[in-house]
């Protein structure tokens, strides 16, 4: 059954959804549920905090499927679109009040270059680089770089010109790679 | 580097393309490549984070409202927002609020309308509407708050040095007596009484105001004043009355005006009440007779009876009936047949001839109750007595007898060519004299 929907187009899709067909809105949750909290989560910085609004936007999804037109935006992107109207909403209300609840521990700077080069990048390393730079710019490496959207997609989801999404895209990189730990140096 | 060339070799590296090979492809920019890889290496090194326990009940829980919408999928939802995004609805809408907008800001524009000014027609029309849908019990109050805003837009005219039409002017000296007539059966203590009192006398205060060059008749001005004058003394006077008094001087109004007119006996007869074209001969004549005598009765009884009606009459009149007539009567029966003596009233015949009859009558019609006033009164026989004196007196004694002499006149109006030859005259006064 999933196969099946996967072959079906984006407008296919959501007319189904918005026929409420179980299948189609199963498969909707299992596909975008984990890309949808990482997002978050690296947005927000707090993982109950991001449960909670991932739950939220699948309401918000049902709700507003009823008047969904397909306009050649992605059921993805529409997904996305609302999880970002969500975050911002809710940064708004914490009045950018950074958060400290990331469980992994950041690297220590005063470790040598060897280890730095091996060692992973954790959560809370990548989310302390995330918090240093614009709201834009990380959102721009979050959606490109940790879920894998296009630069369409990027657009679109944040209301700008793809031109712009490429510049805050470079902009973004080069100012993350002055907050990371180069590799193999 | 710019974004395009950064955008291409992200591309290539997402792409598989190693590092090196790109920098070797473009080796100007092997710096700024490493730069812009190197975070992309580590962003490849971060551990998905992994879905807390709950997020598998909130998969359930979606998937259960999800059945629950299923369910109530059907036209409800789908008919209110059909209609609610409905753009003819929204237009409608809007026009009907911009109308109403627009339309309360012309009314409220008008409300400081002054007459010849273009939304002056809104303003009265605005008035006469909502006058016509406040409760009858309420209009007069309506009426004289109208009256009085008509009296500010003269007041306004005036201090803008602007022509008075006289339409409004006659417009609000009649609407004002009609509001004083319509307030006529009610309660004394009203305040819509004082109210108009207060209202008429500010018209009166306004219009006196009116510069003379803005007046096509200064005449009528005069008249728009002594009119409401009066209007207001018959507020006055109907609030002291009983109801039936107030009732008897309004229906009868020209008996009350008339003393006020005495003092310009050429404006008296002009000056009249317009709603009641009166009776005001049938007055004029029968008290001729009493006042002759009473008042200088050299010139008066002698001259010419017809031109003196209107200054002498007047305050007999409202005397009248009663009084006046009373003295004569009480005496009447004793010296009736001492009516022989008047040989003098060479002038009576010709002022009031239904007075003869009168004469006749009032002992057998009015002896019983007149006795008694004539105690009260004996001023009344007074010769050096001034009508006017004799009326205020006498005014307020009330005597439904004085209605029957004024009503039998016409019965003996033939006798007066004869009495002077049967009698020789009534002469009651004479005898008096």
């Amino acid at each position: 059954m999933l196969v099946l929907i996967e072959s079906l187009s984006d407008q296919e899709i959501i007319e189904r959804a918005k026929a409420y067909d179980h299948a189609v809105l199963q498969h909707l949750y299992e596909a975008y549920s984990p890309a949808l909290f990482r997002y978050i989560y690296y947005r927000i910085g707090d993982r109950e905090t991001a449960e909670d609004i991932r739950a939220d936007v699948f309401i918000k999804m049902l709700e507003g499927l009823g008047s969904f037109n397909y306009q050649g935006w992605s059921i993805a992107s529409w997904l996305y679109r609302i999880a970002h109207d969500r975050v911002v909403d809710h940064l708004r209300r914490q009045g950018r009040r950074k958060q400290e609840t990331l469980v992994d521990t950041v690297v220590d700077p005063a470790d040598g270059p060897d280890q730095q080069s091996l060692a992973s990048l954790d959560h809370a390393e990548l989310y302390a680089a995330l918090q240093q730079l614009t709201d834009e710019q990380a959102e721009v490496i979050i959606l490109r770089f940790l879920q894998d959207r296009s630069i369409r997609d990027v657009a679109q989801i944040t209301g700008r010109s793809e031109g712009a999404i490429k510049a805050l895209q470079h902009r973004a990189l080069n100012a993350l790679g002055r907050l990371l730990r180069p590799v193999g140096d | 580097m710019n974004d395009n060339l950064s955008e291409l070799v992200i591309d290539a590296w997402q792409n598989g393309v190693s590092l090196e090979t790109l920098c070797q492809q473009y080796p100007h920019h092997a710096d700024a490549i490493r730069q812009l890889i190197n975070p992309l290496i580590k962003l490849q090194q971060v551990k998905a984070p992994t879905l807390p326990p709950r997020a598998s009940q909130a998969q359930a829980d979606f998937l259960r409202l999800a059945q629950h919408y299923r369910a109530q999928a059907g036209a409800k939802p789908k008919q209110r927002r059909s209609l609610l995004t409905q753009r003819w609805l929204w237009a409608t809408a809007t026009i009907v609020f911009l109308l109403c907008l627009s339309g309360n800001f012309v009314l409220s524009a008008s409300a400081s309308a002054l007459p010849g000014d273009n939304l002056y027609g809104i303003k009265r029309w605005s008035e006469s509407l909502s006058l016509a849908f406040t409760p009858s019990d309420q209009q007069l109050a309506v009426r004289i708050e109208l009256v009085n805003e008509r009296q500010r837009e003269i007041a306004s005219l005036v201090a803008l040095n602007k022509p008075v039409p006289n339409s409004l002017l006659d417009e609000v000296v009649n609407e004002t007596q009609s509001i004083e007539l319509a307030l006529a059966p009610t309660h004394t203590n009203d305040p819509r009484r004082d109210q108009l009192r207060q209202v008429n006398q500010q018209l009166q205060t306004t219009i006196a105001i009116i510069p003379t060059e803005n007046l096509s008749d200064d005449l009528k001005h005069h008249d728009l004043i002594e009119t409401l004058d009066q209007s207001s003394q018959r507020i006055i006077a109907s609030a002291s009355a009983t109801p039936t008094q107030m009732v008897k001087l309004l229906l009868e109004p020209t008996i009350a005006d008339q003393p006020i007119i005495l003092s310009d006996p050429t404006v008296g007869p002009n000056i009249a009440n317009p709603r009641v074209p009166p009776k005001p001969q049938t007055p004029t004549l029968e008290p001729t007779e009493v006042v002759l005598p009473t008042s200088t009765s050299t010139a008066l009884p002698t001259l010419k009876p017809t031109k003196v009606p209107a200054p002498v009459v007047k305050p007999i009149a409202t005397a009248t009936l009663v009084p006046t007539m009373l003295p004569t009567s009480t005496e009447v029966p004793t010296e009736v047949p001492t009516a022989t003596e008047v040989p003098t009233a060479t002038a009576l015949p010709t002022a009031a001839p239904t007075n003869v009859p009168l004469a006749t009558e009032i002992p057998s019609i009015g002896l019983p109750s007149a006795t008694t006033v004539v105690v009260r009164n004996p001023t009344a026989i007074l010769p050096t007595k001034v009508p006017e004196d004799i009326k205020p007196t006498e005014v307020p004694t009330p005597q439904p007898t004085v209605e029957s002499p004024t009503k039998e006149p016409p019965a003996p109006v033939p006798a007066p060519t004869k009495v002077p030859e049967d009698s020789k005259g009534q002469p009651q006064p004479v005898s008096h004299n």
